[in-house]
């Protein structure tokens, strides 16, 4: 061994320094658990019908990427500008958000995205797949018949629609009204289903101008989506006057600007969407309208922000009546609704409390005139039971009965996928998928991240930007729109608000606090992968993600 | 300027004036009013410093290490458990060579649980390659604070500053506090030749086998070698600005005395006055007190034993299964001075009192030294005033 030279000690440095890594060394071959990267659902995804991919919208809406967030909306939602003002936002019930500030306004920032995109449709255009030479009928163009034609449309299929008004938008356009959802808007969505490559025909209504038989040889598959428009009768005494009306009809006959002379005082019977929307159409129309429902406030089934605004414009209610009887003076008039005094029983199969009658409790409402609003029924009698075969599906509230605008949205795009699939291999899915799972990004949908899966550290509160409305004077005469849209900042300061629940929005915060640099981004794309070779287990990328887009899990062996 | 202080208080004021960039720390008695008194200076504004609250001693420790190792002058302060919770990043500090100055309030050990003066907590330590000086007043307390930085700086070795629990660390006392500029004369300028730059970025203290290790190693022990001129050369210089110096250990009356009593810290304060009463007594007792024990100096003990008769090697600290760790260091040193035929070595004798803070009086040293003198002490070591050993009869009243 030659010896070293005198000073060699010293100029040997006095510690020991390396220009390489130590990813030689596998330090991560010990650990029994591992972290990985796991979106989960959000508490708003899970509870919106029309499965949309909130979280990461709301995200690209955050960064600016406004096309970018229309476009993925679009793709699970044909009709945002629609949903943001009529649905019921299921989204916001559990937001994460709530204890902190209130929950995100999701409904608000659908509009948003939605307006955005009817204004300006660059970048927001879907591409559809290439054609698959198949063909599907659709019979109805309402939110349930729009959703599957678009979602086929998507998947390449050649879709018709076939409905029996002038117009499609089935009970967008004969139900609600324009001071919830003004019909250019519900115009401009459909146009652009029709860009997209969805073929309308209006005036045709299957089982009289046209047969189901017929569809079923032209179509490779027909989807029923006719919703419920047939009204229940009025099923009491003196209720076949001129002056009781079918509320539906009612609706259908405002919009349409063929509202009949209506009696001054009118009772309204019903605690659905459509006693409230006919309530507040017949007060512009310059009626009184007094609202009669069997149960109190807390069931009506009518969005709570409606009865709030329809409070507002100081329309009456009379709870715990059920009408009993349409009294008449001797000139055939109506003068009166008699009604049953009602108190709530034992919940019913809704969970709501259901009304009881109090023997010989009765009073009268004075009345000129009665409007029915109790709940609609489907009219099928264009099918028979041989129709129903291979090929043959129904979707919307024919098929679920859940009466709302994004469960028939939903409903379609789930029907769509199954529809797809019989025609891509001639046999039907026993169950229809879960929309979140077609969502084209990896999420566990059989995890929800719940507040409790957060780490509070990183949330502070926060309120949501004012929402404008136009406070309605007395007496009212326009159905102008009531809810004002937010502006592009305030939209975006919303979004920022969003914890981002389950879904990784790459704040790198893994990155950042993994002690042993075993968090990599991929030089490509930005995304985060686990270095398994070298992490060590130890939790804390998991522990201080704020959104719960990790999870712990064994490693097997 | 002068001050009444507890040695506790008399650390934070010197680290205060030595300019720390991190502190990194966590409490444990009798030490967490330094860090108290550090932090709120830090958040008065008086202390540009970052101050790091960790969930541990290891953590604290390793904080100091990553603040050093990017170039920041670093403190923090433990005690027993905490210093023994540190213990392997203590190795790691001086493997590293960082110069971490570190406060250690010398505190037993449990069980059973003790707040009280002990010194097997830092003399468990000893191996780690830190520098250990142990302060007999709070004076000594700042004065060593200041030397160290300077100390560890030049070595890029790291200090541990000891002081004894509540006897000093909560005693008020007398000081002088230099004026600042006395403080920034006094210390280079701060700069490390290995610390991490961003510009050419390395692997700090990777895998080393057997083909270094043992060098960097041989690098740790020469440095710990220059280390006494070091320590030599800043007392003097120190001495030199404000008049206070204490050397590498403190003889009192051991010129002309046959017998010595070896002790450290607070204890050998207090042993003047023993020494006094034995002169008084005819006994010709010197005293040595050990100030630096890492580096070692060996040399200096040496010649402070030089043709003494016997030495007495108090411990407040005992390495179980032999004997205290002072009297086995001593006796280490003397029997490499037995090759040398210029020097005859003494008689040692070891004692082992004041554990986990049993007061060791006057009286107490004056009849240990006084048994020895008659050799009255039997054996090696000697358990001074327990239950479970009965102590030999005095012979104080004889004399």
């Amino acid at each position: 061994m030659p010896t070293p030279e005198p000073r060699w000690l010293d100029e040997l440095a006095e510690v020991a320094f390396s220009d390489q890594p130590t990813t030689a060394i596998n330090t991560g071959s010990w650990k029994s658990i591992a972290p990985r990267h796991e979106d989960k659902l959000p508490p708003c995804s899970e509870l919106c019908p029309a499965g949309n991919d909130i979280s990461k919208v709301l995200s690209l809406l955050a960064q600016s990427d406004l096309a970018g967030a229309a476009k993925l909306l679009r793709t699970t939602n044909p009709i945002p500008a629609t949903l943001g003002r009529v649905c019921p936002h299921f989204c916001e019930s559990h937001c994460n958000r709530d204890a902190l500030g209130g929950s995100i306004t999701v409904h608000m920032l659908e509009r948003f995205l939605g307006d955005y995109s009817l204004a300006d449709a660059t970048g927001v255009e879907l591409r559809p797949s290439s054609k698959s030479g198949k063909r599907v009928a659709v019979i109805g163009a309402g939110p349930a018949g729009i959703s599957a034609a678009y979602a086929l449309t998507m998947k390449g299929h050649e879709v018709q629609v076939f409905d029996d008004k002038p117009k499609p938008g089935g009970y967008l356009r004969t139900g609600i009204p324009d001071y919830r959802l003004p019909k250019s808007t519900l115009d401009r969505e459909i146009a652009l289903a029709e860009r997209v490559g969805v073929k309308f025909r209006a005036n045709t209504r299957v089982g009289r101008d046209i047969t189901i038989e017929s569809l079923q040889n032209e179509f490779h598959a027909v989807v029923v989506a006719v919703g419920l428009h047939k009204s229940r009768p009025l099923d009491v005494p003196g209720a076949d006057h001129p002056n009781v009306y079918n509320g539906v009809e009612l609706l259908e006959r405002i919009l349409a600007g063929e509202a009949p002379k209506l009696p001054r005082v009118v009772a309204v019977i019903g605690g659905g969407n459509t006693a409230i929307d006919v309530a507040r159409s017949v007060l512009r129309l310059g009626v009184k309208p007094i609202v009669v429902y069997r149960r109190t406030e807390k069931e009506m089934p009518a969005i709570a922000s409606e009865v709030e605004e329809a409070k507002k414009e100081r329309i009456e209610f009379q709870f715990l009546a059920a009408p009993a009887q349409v009294m008449q003076n001797g000139n055939g008039d109506i003068i009166a609704l008699e009604c049953q005094k009602m108190k709530l029983g034992e919940p019913d199969s809704s969970g709501r409390r259901s009304p009881v009658a109090i023997p010989n409790e009765k009073f009268r409402i004075a009345v000129s005139g009665v409007i029915s609003a109790t709940g609609e029924v489907a009219d099928l009698s264009f099918v028979r039971k041989e129709n129903d075969k291979a090929g043959y599906f129904s979707a919307g509230d024919v098929a679920t009965g859940q009466g709302t605008v994004a469960a028939a949205v939903g409903h379609g795009l789930q029907v769509a996928a199954s529809v797809d699939c019989y025609l891509r291999t001639g046999n039907r899915e026993a169950e229809l998928p879960n929309l979140r799972s077609l969502w084209g990004r990896n999420v566990n949908v059989e995890k929800v991240a719940t507040a409790d899966l957060l780490n509070p550290a990183y949330f502070h509160t926060q309120p949501h930007p004012a929402i404008t409305t136009i406070q309605p004077s007395l007496p009212l005469t326009t159905f102008d729109e009531i809810v004002q849209g937010f502006d592009l900042e305030q939209a975006q300061s919303e979004a920022r608000r969003c914890f981002s629940c389950g879904t990784c929005n790459e704040c790198l915060n893994c990155y950042y606090w993994c002690p042993d640099i075993a968090v990599h981004r991929e030089p490509q794309n930005g995304g985060l992968t686990v270095d398994s070779m070298h992490c060590k287990g130890c939790g804390i990328c998991v522990q201080e993600c704020p959104r719960s887009a990790m999870s712990m899990g064994e490693v097997q062996p | 300027m002068k001050a009444v202080l507890k040695g506790n208080s008399a650390v934070a004021r010197a680290v205060g004036m030595v300019r720390p960039q991190v502190i990194s720390a966590y409490p444990i008695t009798p030490q967490t009013s330094i860090i108290e008194e550090l932090a709120d200076m830090v958040t008065r504004g008086q202390l540009d410093a970052k101050f790091i609250k960790v969930e541990s001693e290891h953590s604290a420790m390793a904080g100091c290490i990553a603040a050093a190792s990017v170039g920041a002058r670093v403190f923090t302060a433990t005690s027993s458990h905490g210093l023994a919770y540190m213990h392997e990043m203590l190795h790691w500090a001086a493997g590293a060579r960082l110069p971490v100055v570190m406060v250690n309030c010398n505190r037993a050990l449990g069980p059973g649980w003790n707040l009280f003066a002990d010194q097997t907590d830092s003399l468990s330590q000893r191996d780690t390659g830190w520098m250990q000086i142990y302060c007999a007043s709070a004076q000594e307390v700042f004065d060593t604070i200041v030397q160290a930085y300077e100390v560890s700086q030049r070595t890029r070795l790291p200090s541990m500053v000891i002081l004894d629990a509540f006897f000093l660390s909560h005693t008020y006392e007398d000081i002088e506090l230099p004026e600042q500029d006395v403080v920034d004369r006094f210390l280079s300028p701060y700069a490390l030749p290995n610390q991490l730059d961003l510009a050419r970025p390395t692997l700090m203290s990777p895998v080393t086998a057997e083909d270094y290790y043992m060098e960097y190693r041989h690098k740790i022990a020469v440095a710990h070698e220059h280390a006494l001129s070091e320590w030599q050369k800043a007392d003097e210089r120190w001495q030199a600005m404000t008049g206070r110096g204490y050397g590498l250990i403190e003889e009192y009356r051991n010129s002309d005395a046959e017998i010595v009593l070896v002790a450290s810290s607070t204890i050998a304060r207090t042993a003047r006055v023993a020494i006094d009463d034995l002169r008084t007594r005819g006994i010709p007792a010197g005293l040595v007190r050990l100030r630096v024990f890492r580096p070692f100096p060996a040399a200096a003990l040496r010649s402070a034993f030089a043709s003494k008769k016997q030495v007495i090697v108090l411990d407040r600290n005992c390495s179980f299964g032999h004997h205290g760790i002072y009297h086995q260091e001593i006796k280490s040193a003397l029997f490499d001075a037995a090759y040398s035929p210029r020097v005859q070595a003494p008689q040692v004798h070891g004692v082992i009192a004041g554990l986990g803070g049993r007061d060791v009086t006057p009286e107490d040293m004056s009849e240990i030294i006084s048994l020895a003198w008659h050799n009255k002490l039997t054996g090696p070591v000697t358990w001074w005033d327990t239950l479970t050993e009965k102590k030999p009869d005095s012979v104080l009243a004889a004399v």
